[in-house]
């Protein structure tokens, strides 16, 4: 991916670049405490794939070792690896910063800079990496607003202030600042938590668009969410011992329809969480 | 019938409402109660607010004209002869705080963030020693500023004031910067980090312009604290009866001017206090409204 602007013919789709992610073994530890254990499991490239399971199954805790948002935490222990395109995101040739280029985030609650217009949220990536070229700033702009559905409602208020979007509006923007440092996975944790129905359905449809470009990963606690966005699946439960760990792995059809574990079904009937 | 019997006969529904209306009228009375409070305490804090600045205004206004923001002193010899101006003042407050302010911004810039990336117990103990500045009086700082400088040296100069007010600004201005960024929510540090930023980028574009506004107050509070000071500087700046606009020469501030003035025997010079606290007090708000017109356009320019 160059930042040269000449060479980018198409500018309103961001190039498909999905990466296969692979966690082998990975268990989280704070402060000593597991918070999840020994989990491995596949992430296909230019999927979507979904974590479910209830509070404390230790969802959020794996999302966030996917792009190291455990090293803010000192107490933080992740071990085990995790993969992306074969090569060990703990390693020492890998660069963070570059890492998190490459594996964006989406939050549980919308979270623009409030300091920030609406263009400039949307290019915030780019300008924290040293892009300067005002023309491929603009271009980026577009190419992921439009990405992110949200550039028709947006094109004519982008010097807006971000929060005057709504909140569903608010994480499009979001997600539209992942997208324009074009990342290969995006992590998103429970992104459609604290939006309506209407809002939830809109990012829904998204992720359908946006996994013929990139590689996605969903923590949702809503399952009827899980069924309809995921092509894979992972159930999480909390152990005996506080600690979750993966019950189960597979494509979401058969995750729904004909589970191997009884607590799995269990949980897919409702029974508990 | 008894009240009990009454009570006992009374479906829960009745009991309810009775119960409702009962400890509504209750409500009702506090509600007054608490209001008519509320009054008295806007009425304590405004009266003497209104008090002071009518005060001020009354007295002061007749003394601001051109001669005095422009003249030097002159030491009256009778009750009539005229007493000049106080350009000497307003350079002098503006050498002496204007200097403080310069080193004070980038100071309480270093020291904030410092604390803020630092979590050990050395940057707690050194928060904690801070804030045992923000209360010290005053004149401690003009005392240890005099002993290193004026003691030594033997000559009064301006910018000792400055280094004294240092000590009035930076702890003030650091504790509200230092209360500005923590209050920067968590998950805008992370959707920063999470973009690829390094620590320092999400520092200055997104911690410190999110945080601008509280910041910006916290200035303007240490600097209009610094601009009334009398004590730090009275020990160290000396004083002239001319604008010397040279920080390595004596100065004198409006508010030792108004302490020179105010114990004079000519009426002229105390009145012409007024006009010092009165001119204070128009600094102290135009800085006031410069900030929030800077606050408004920062805003406006970034959306």
């Amino acid at each position: 991916m160059s930042l040269s602007s000449t060479e980018h013919t198409e500018y309103t789709t961001v190039s498909p670049n999905g990466q296969r992610m692979r966690l082998d073994d990975v268990s989280v530890a704070f402060a000593g405490r597991m918070a999840v254990r020994n989990v491995t499991f596949d992430v296909e490239p230019l999927k979507v794939t979904s974590m479910i399971g209830p509070s404390g199954s230790g969802k959020t805790t794996l999302l966030r070792a996917m792009n190291r948002m455990h090293d803010l935490t000192p107490s933080a222990k992740v071990s085990g690896s995790i993969t992306i395109d074969g090569v060990d995101i703990f390693d020492k040739s890998i660069r963070l910063t570059d890492l998190r280029t490459r594996i964006g985030m989406v939050f549980q609650r919308p979270n623009p800079f409030p300091s920030m217009s609406i263009f400039e949220n949307a290019v915030a990536g780019l300008r924290f990496i040293g892009v300067k070229d005002k023309k491929f700033l603009a271009e980026s702009a577009e190419r992921s607003l439009r990405a992110a559905a949200l550039w028709d409602s947006v094109k004519d208020r982008l010097q807006n202030a971000a929060g005057t979007l709504s909140g569903g509006e608010q994480q499009r923007l979001c997600i539209a600042r992942s997208l324009a440092v074009e990342p290969e996975v995006l992590l998103m944790d429970e992104p459609t938590a604290s939006l309506d129905p209407i809002a939830t359905a809109q990012i829904e449809e998204l992720t359908q668009t946006l996994k013929q470009i990139l590689t996605i990963v969903i923590v949702t606690h809503n399952m009827q969410q899980a069924s309809r966005v995921s092509d894979n699946c992972a159930f999480l439960l909390m152990g005996d011992d506080m600690a979750g760990e993966l019950i189960e792995f597979g494509e979401t059809t058969k995750i729904f329809t004909n589970p191997n574990d009884p607590r799995t079904i269990d949980y897919i009937a409702g029974k508990f969480g | 019938m008894t009240v009990a019997a009454a009570i006992d006969q009374m479906t829960p529904r009745e009991i309810i409402r009775r119960t409702s209306q009962k400890s509504g009228q209750r409500r009702q009375l506090l509600s007054n109660l608490y209001f008519a409070v509320l009054t008295i305490a806007l009425l304590v804090i405004f009266i003497p607010l209104y008090g002071v600045l009518s005060t001020i205004v009354v007295r002061g206004y007749h003394s601001l004209n051109w001669t005095f923001l422009t003249a030097n002193p002159i030491p009256p010899t009778s009750a009539t002869s005229p007493i000049g101006g106080v350009a000497n003042a307003i350079d002098g407050t503006l050498e002496v705080t204007g200097i403080a302010v310069l080193l004070a911004v980038p100071l309480t810039i270093l020291i904030s963030v410092a604390l803020f990336e630092t979590r050990n117990r050395l940057a707690r103990i050194v928060e904690q020693g801070i804030e045992i500045f923000v209360g010290m009086p005053a004149i401690t700082f003009g005392l240890f500023i005099a002993a290193i400088t004026v003691s030594v040296t033997h000559k009064f100069e301006a910018w000792y004031g400055s280094m004294a007010l240092l000590f009035i600004v930076v702890p003030v201005a650091t504790v509200n910067m230092i209360a500005a960024i923590r209050s920067v929510p968590q998950t805008l540090i992370e959707a920063g980090l999470g973009l690829g930023a390094r620590p320092s980028r999400v520092m200055m574009r997104i911690i410190l312009p999110t945080a601008l506004p509280r910041i910006l107050t916290g200035f303007f509070l240490s600097v209009s604290r610094a601009l009334g000071e009398t004590a730090p500087v009275l020990f160290v700046i000396g004083g002239v009866l001319v604008p010397s606009f040279n920080p390595r020469l004596p100065a004198t501030t409006l508010p030792t001017q108004i302490y020179a003035y105010f114990g004079s025997q000519f009426e002229s010079q105390v009145q012409a206090c007024w006009g010092m606290a009165l001119l204070l007090v128009i600094i102290v708000l135009f800085f006031n409204v410069l900030s929030r017109i800077f606050l408004a356009r920062s805003k406006k320019a970034n959306g």
